[in-house]
């Protein structure tokens, strides 16, 4: 297939993030939806990549996919940091009441 | 079987006397993270805020010894010239500012010494390397650097719900910044093939590649991710938000570092890859950057919150500033850093005087915080005053010299009716910074100042909280420590004499800029 | 061949993607995410990009989507209150859903406009000219020797980039007590360092500070 087909998912996808980033409210599901907008990136990235012949942009796809990886920890970390903000009965507050 | 002996490869050289200012942020950043660990709490609480100050000098340092230099480094990832140089200097002292201003915060505590400053040191170097990135890896991955620390900083005061839930909408509309920018920068690597600055312009100046759609919608959505980054209106709708719940050292250093190092970009990649689209981006940028100083102005009108005010203040200051951007030409890019440096001391002066008031009352950052101030404590009442008239743009400040070189340099650049809206915006603000100075010098102190009245008449029901350790938090701040915190007091006084010296007497200011805007190959 | 693998491996993509979009529940959600990934990788595949549909399998549709899976465990349904209150207070993108959709397929018309309608012959092509080789375009010997010469900086800041977000990881989710405890309160002298705790000092008698 021609890369333009490749560049015409990709649009897709990454709009599909965007869509999904405005209008989903579960944090969680708004964190998948930014995945989204970087795969559709990175399937830009390479198809551009096969275009030209030259390794940058499979460089920067790879690039892409560590950053993802860190936005990700950090994301689930605070869902996770606020989740237990709201535990009704904290651990941490058990033993604190005991004195 | 593939012989590995075959493949002879040779590395590329690595200027390592360029690379140190990066070197020594992100060996710094190590070096806190392990001396964090050890047990003594004094050596967690004292001595990792000062190496921290320590990693920041010799940064400086090695900065200052970089002078002068013109070269490209690490197979031409990075350029190491005046315009990368004098941002690294300001980005220091705003990183500087800020380890003073956390010295004895909740958030650095709470998050644990060590790894709070290891963060904020690799944010440093995240931004210390977007600003001398010269090709889209590098500047995808500075911009990360710069972020992640960031999104984790934002949300340190864990005990302190708006804290994480600040931290996690800078972590999405951030991410959502980033994956916009990306997909530009895909479009441009289509569109030219490369992913170096000086091939892209190279590749944009022959042809009708500059005009083709390809390569415009990729500059917008590049405009896009930085104006997300750099709170442009109208990509600014987070910035009050977020600037409102993150601990109030790192506020400050998100309102001055970060769009420092997003003007960085904005300056290299736009007036260096991006030059022969500029009739294209020039007047987009130009019609932002004016929504962007009313949007700014006008938001901050009537709003009781300090933080909430300086975050759509800042929003203003970030639409001065673009418009030594949109002229794109050696006058624009010295103005614009000129303005940075500007608006590092005024903002710092601000922030500071918010932390102190923060730690001494519980009024928190409202700006009833601040009244009668300038009879109780002068010497916290002096920067607020200067800070604020200096943002206004008053004579004899350093804003007002700011000011007066970015409407310069639009005026020249063929763009007069934004210097108009510079000045508009000005008026504006007076609206908003006046009745700071006023609640300071005119207002009564209200009754509960005092530490240690604050903590009896807090509105604590019962004895219940006592016991859930729910006052704890006003003990920790406005008790002992109250009477002393002498590192707040002189960023304060120092970032307010700054803003004095550098709007009576300019002149090392525009030295320090001048070799900023020969860098760039403008005219 | 190859087009009716393209056709598989597109609608898979964005399958997935929509199924992410839509779906109410946040652990199907991630599923759809693990089949859009494969998909993807298989086009990845198909632009001759061997060591990136690898990574991508390894390192995203295994690792990352397991981290997921976990915290969609843990948080459960009580994700959808932490949304709600984000938004309540002034709103990740405010916006109606509608509005929101509009907007997104506004975005993806511009987006397919600007790609197919430039005025670069190559888009409508297969790609450059490609040779099989062992160092040939996409394999891990080519990849390896672009990241370790011409990207050697972005290679090396990335790296320090995950050094960086397991330390944010850690500050975020690690359980408090450990190290900010009450007696954190007391002051902070250069002395401590010298008297270990549970020597029997006089602070210690006293109850200033707890062995």
């Amino acid at each position: 297939m021609s890369i333009a087909w490749y560049l015409a998912v990709s649009a897709i996808v990454f709009s599909l993030g965007a869509i999904g980033v405005m209008t989903r409210r579960n944090p969680l599901v708004v964190l998948l939806c930014l995945e989204l907008m970087l795969n559709g990136a990175n399937l830009a990235l390479i198809a551009f990549s096969r275009m030209w012949g030259n390794g940058d942009g499979q460089i920067l796809a790879i690039v892409v996919m560590t950053v993802a990886a860190c936005e990700v920890c950090i994301g689930l970390g605070m869902i996770v940091a606020i989740y237990r903000r709201h535990l009704p009965i904290d651990v941490d507050e058990l033993r604190e009441l005991q004195g | 079987m593939i012989p590995l002996a075959t493949a002879h490869l040779k590395g590329p050289h690595i200027d390592f006397a360029g690379l140190s200012p990066l070197i020594a942020l992100l060996g710094g950043s190590v070096l806190v993270l392990i001396v964090g660990l050890l047990g003594s709490r004094w050596i967690r609480a004292q001595a990792v805020p000062s190496l921290s100050l320590g990693a920041l000098g010799a940064a400086l340092g090695l900065t200052i010894w970089q002078w002068n230099a013109q070269k490209s480094i690490v197979s031409g990832a990075l350029r190491i010239d005046d315009l990368a140089l004098v941002l690294n200097l300001v980005l220091i002292a705003g990183a500087a500012c800020t380890v003073l201003l956390a010295w004895r915060s909740l958030a650095a505590r709470e998050a644990a010494h060590g790894e709070f400053h290891a963060l904020l040191l690799s944010s440093v170097a995240g931004m210390s390397l977007l600003a001398a990135a010269q090709n889209t890896v590098a500047l995808f991955v500075g911009l990360e650097l710069l972020s992640i620390p960031l999104y984790v900083l934002c949300a340190t005061e864990l005990k302190r719900e708006h804290s994480l839930e600040s931290g996690l909408k800078y972590l999405i509309v951030g991410s959502v910044g980033s994956a916009t920018l990306l997909y530009g920068l895909a479009m441009i690597y289509g569109a030219t093939g490369t992913t170096d600055f000086a091939g892209i312009a190279s590749a944009l100046s022959n042809g009708s590649l500059a005009t083709d759609p390809l390569t415009l919608t990729g500059v917008a959505l590049c405009v896009a991710g930085l104006c997300f980054k750099s709170s442009i209106a109208p990509f600014h709708q987070w910035t009050p938000d977020v600037y409102e719940g993150a601990p109030t050292p790192v506020t400050a250093f998100m309102a001055v570092t970060t769009k420092v190092a997003a003007f960085g970009v904005f300056l290299r990649f736009f007036d260096v890859a991006l030059i022969d689209t500029q009739v294209s981006w020039g007047p987009a940028l130009a019609v932002l950057a004016t929504i962007t100083i009313l949007v700014g102005n006008v938001g901050a009108l009537g709003q009781s919150s300090l933080k909430r005010m300086l975050a759509y203040s800042s929003v203003a200051q970030a639409g001065y500033m673009l418009a030594g951007v949109v002229v794109s030409t050696q006058l624009g890019v010295r103005a614009t850093v000129f303005y940075l440096a500007a608006y590092l001391f005024m903002n710092m002066a601000a922030f500071a005087v918010i932390v102190a008031r923060e730690r001494q009352t519980d009024l928190g950052d409202s700006i009833g915080a601040l009244a009668g101030l300038g009879r109780e404590r002068p010497l916290l009442a002096w920067p607020m005053t200067i800070s604020m008239l200096a943002l206004a743009g008053i004579p004899a400040t350093a804003g007002f010299m700011g000011k007066f070189y970015l409407i310069d340099a639009a005026v020249s650049g063929g763009y007069t009716w934004l210097g108009v809206a510079i000045v508009v915006g000005s008026m504006i603000s007076l609206g908003y910074y006046l009745p700071v100075i006023a609640a300071m010098w005119m207002r009564e102190a209200p009754a509960a100042t005092s530490p240690n009245d604050a903590s009896v008449l807090a509105p604590t029901p019962g004895p219940l909280p006592a016991l859930a350790g729910g006052s704890s938090e006003l003990d920790e701040d406005g008790g002992p420590l109250s009477g002393s915190q002498p590192e707040v007091l002189v960023v304060a006084v120092l970032a307010g004499a700054a803003t004095i010296f550098f709007g009576v007497i300019p002149q090392p200011l525009f030295d320090l800029v001048h070799g900023a805007g020969s860098g760039l190959g403008l005219f | 061949m190859s087009s009716v693998l393209f056709f598989l491996a597109a609608i898979g993509v964005i399958t997935g993607a929509t199924g992410v979009v839509v779906l109410r529940n946040p652990f199907y959600s991630v599923l759809a995410l693990v089949i859009h990934l494969v998909s993807l990788a298989v086009l990845f595949l198909l632009l001759r990009a061997e060591f990136v549909a690898a990574v991508q399998v390894v390192v995203y549709a295994g690792a990352v989507m397991v981290l997921y899976v976990f915290v969609v465990a843990y948080v459960g349904g009580e994700s959808d209150s932490i949304g709600e209150r984000l938004r309540s207070r002034g709103a990740v993108g405010s916006g109606l859903r509608l509005g929101g959709a509009i907007l997104g397929g506004a975005v993806c018309v511009e987006l397919l406009i600007a790609l197919l309608g430039t005025g670069l012959e190559a888009i409508n092509g297969y790609g450059a000219g490609y040779s099989p080789g062992p160092q040939a375009y996409g394999t891990p010997a080519y990849i390896g020797k672009l990241l370790l010469t011409r990207f050697l900086l972005a290679f090396e800041v990335a790296s320090f980039l995950l050094l960086i977000a397991a330390v944010g990881g850690v500050v975020l989710a690690r359980r408090r007590g450990g190290l900010e405890d009450e007696d954190e309160r007391d002051l902070l002298t250069p002395l401590e360092m010298l008297r270990p705790r549970g020597t029997g000092t006089m602070a210690e008698g006293v109850g200033r500070r707890s062995p």
